[in-house]
């Protein structure tokens, strides 16, 4: 079933000439179980997708159905069922954050108070504190609280791990995969590829307010490459040209110093490295722009 | 309508009411200290001798006579401008409505829970109207401690209507002040109209006093500051035409707050 379901659904702000096209008949769906990672650069239509889908906007054209209740006509039964956090949250800065979560749990109703005190002590979270005087990683978990605390079935996420260290990182993460286990849904976006990797399902990619792809996660980077930095003892003792193994392209050497791209398998490279003394190794993952240029060029579909 | 929001909003305001209503009341309650000491028939007399167009811009436009009256001293001491010391108060709150939480992106986590877009509008509206009565309430006992300081003869009903009079006035600027939050999006913007309605209507009351009879006195009814007279109270008597009047259109500004609030995208 899907939890959430969008039918050409399009924003335009703005008119004449400085009509911006924000979102451009967006056809998606989300499926209940799964944690959705919704991903894009900034200012790629990620924000105005979720507003729409919470009714804080209204579409131009489109529509959109979350839960199965249409997103705008049913919004308020419909938020009874969605936790939210928005990308930057903003809360009643002279109030503490035991204050806000009353308030929250009182305009949300049956809210299971035991839960939530675990949630606060799982995320560490001082209650005491002013929203003022919060950092900007405990805004954030106490913006997390505020999108659990009634245990949805849809959390709807926007960004929502910026300024939480690694450990809250984890937990957050943990949280996540206990939501997906219970057969809750999560849709969440980012604008980093790792946060995604680490917990979702499936992603779709979004560019320019269209959505490029959906694809399952663990397929998003093995289409792609990867980027191999090597440092070696002797550059004198690598075989003479490197671009000529498979799968290796834009090699550079600076010193003892060899960065190249790697696509496909790692064998080709290692066997032709049998000759030399590698001191390190190093892959990283594209970046979400590089994986985009390379499977879209300029945005079209290959 | 749960009320929560009603109850956050008094919660939260309740100390700034309490502060309007003490400087207020304090003004109120020197006033009333100090009509003992009015030599009221003297200053009648002055005033009487006063060119007719000063007069008005004065604010002197009733019977003189009301002047010689413990009553005529604090209406015409402290009341002739009241309204507009105090309508600074139902601007700030009306910007509370909407706009500073829209501006802030407060309204995003509000709009976010299950609670329609028109409750959050009025439950809000009716607790900053409540807190007009209030500071309206402190008023009134800060006049009563002056004239029990001082031991002076006034009558506390009708100066209760004085008071109490300036509050469907001031509801009407609140809905107002909501209506343009929720019609122009932006606070600045907002709140730059509301300003600029507020001086215009004072500007149109003074000048069309000023001006005397005949079209001026039609231009006059387009202000909100025309629909409360603390002198033709005390004079004679409350004028309930004019305060249905201002009442019925605060109501009509307040539901196109909620109509403008909710057929349009929010936190942009």
């Amino acid at each position: 079933m899907a939890v959430i379901e969008t039918r050409d659904l399009t924003k335009i702000y703005g008119s004449g000439r400085q009509e911006l096209r924000a979102l451009d008949q967006l056809n998606l769906q989300v499926q209940q179980g799964e944690i959705f990672g919704y991903l894009g650069p900034n200012g790629a239509g990620k924000t105005t997708t979720i507003r729409l889908l919470l009714d804080l906007i209204r579409p131009s054209s489109g529509s959109a159905t979350v839960l199965g209740m249409d997103a705008q006509a049913e919004s308020v039964a419909l938020h009874k069922r969605v936790g939210f956090l928005p990308g930057e949250l903003a809360l009643w800065k002279g109030q503490t954050g035991a204050q806000v979560l009353r308030l929250v749990a009182d305009l949300r109703g049956g809210v299971d108070l035991a839960y939530l005190r675990q949630l606060t002590e799982r995320l560490q979270l001082d209650l005491n504190m002013r929203v003022r005087n919060y950092s900007s990683g405990n805004r954030r978990k106490l913006g997390l609280v505020l999108a659990l605390m009634n245990k949805p079935d849809l959390l709807v996420l926007d960004e929502p791990t910026g300024g939480l260290d690694p450990l809250m990182q984890q937990i957050f993460n943990e949280i996540m995969f206990e939501t997906r286990d219970e057969g809750r849904s999560v849709f969440l976006s980012s604008h980093l590829l790792p946060e995604v990797q680490a917990i979702c399902d499936r992603v779709g990619i979004l560019r320019q307010g269209r959505l490029i792809t959906v694809e399952q996660v663990s397929r998003l980077t093995q289409v792609g490459f990867r980027w191999v930095r090597l440092q070696v003892r002797d550059v004198a003792a690598l075989p003479g040209r490197l671009e000529a193994l498979e799968g290796v392209s834009e090699v550079s050497v600076e010193d003892s110093s060899v960065r190249l791209r790697l696509s496909g398998d790692f064998d080709p490279l290692l066997r032709a490295l049998q000759e030399s003394y590698v001191e390190e190794l190093h892959v990283h993952e594209p970046t979400l722009e590089e994986i985009f240029l390379a499977y879209y060029g300029n945005g079209e579909t290959p | 309508m749960s009320g929560v929001i009603f109850l956050h909003t008094l919660r939260r305001t309740w100390l700034q009411m309490v502060y309007w209503g003490a400087g207020l009341g304090l003004m109120a309650l020197f006033t009333a200290a100090m009509v003992p000491f009015f030599d009221s028939m003297k200053m009648v007399e002055l005033i009487q001798g006063m060119p007719p167009i000063l007069l008005a811009a004065a604010g002197f436009d009733a019977d003189l006579q009301v002047l010689a009256t413990p009553e005529g001293i604090v209406t015409v001491g402290f009341f002739g401008k009241f309204a507009l010391i105090f309508a600074a108060y139902p601007v700030v709150m009306g910007m509370r409505i909407s706009a500073n939480d829209e501006d802030s992106g407060v309204m995003e986590v509000i709009l976010s829970l299950p609670l329609p877009r028109w409750q959050v509008i009025v439950e809000r509206f009716l607790a900053y109207s409540l807190t007009i009565v209030g500071v309206g309430a402190l008023v009134y006992v800060g006049l009563w401690l002056g004239v029990a300081l001082v031991d002076v003869q006034l009558d506390m009903a009708r100066m209760a209507t004085v008071v109490f009079n300036v509050v469907p006035v001031l509801i009407f600027v609140l809905a107002f002040t909501a209506l343009m939050a929720a019609l122009l999006r932006r606070r600045q913007r907002a709140l730059a109209v509301t300003t600029a309605f507020v001086v215009a209507s004072f500007v149109i009351d003074t000048v069309a006093g000023i001006a005397g009879e005949g079209l001026s006195q039609s231009l006059r009814a387009i202000s909100f500051f025309s629909y409360y007279d603390p002198a033709g109270i005390v004079e004679q008597g409350l004028n309930p035409d004019k305060t249905l009047f201002i009442s019925a259109l605060a109501v009509v500004l307040a539901l196109g707050s909620v109509w403008a609030f909710r057929r349009r995208d929010v936190g942009l």
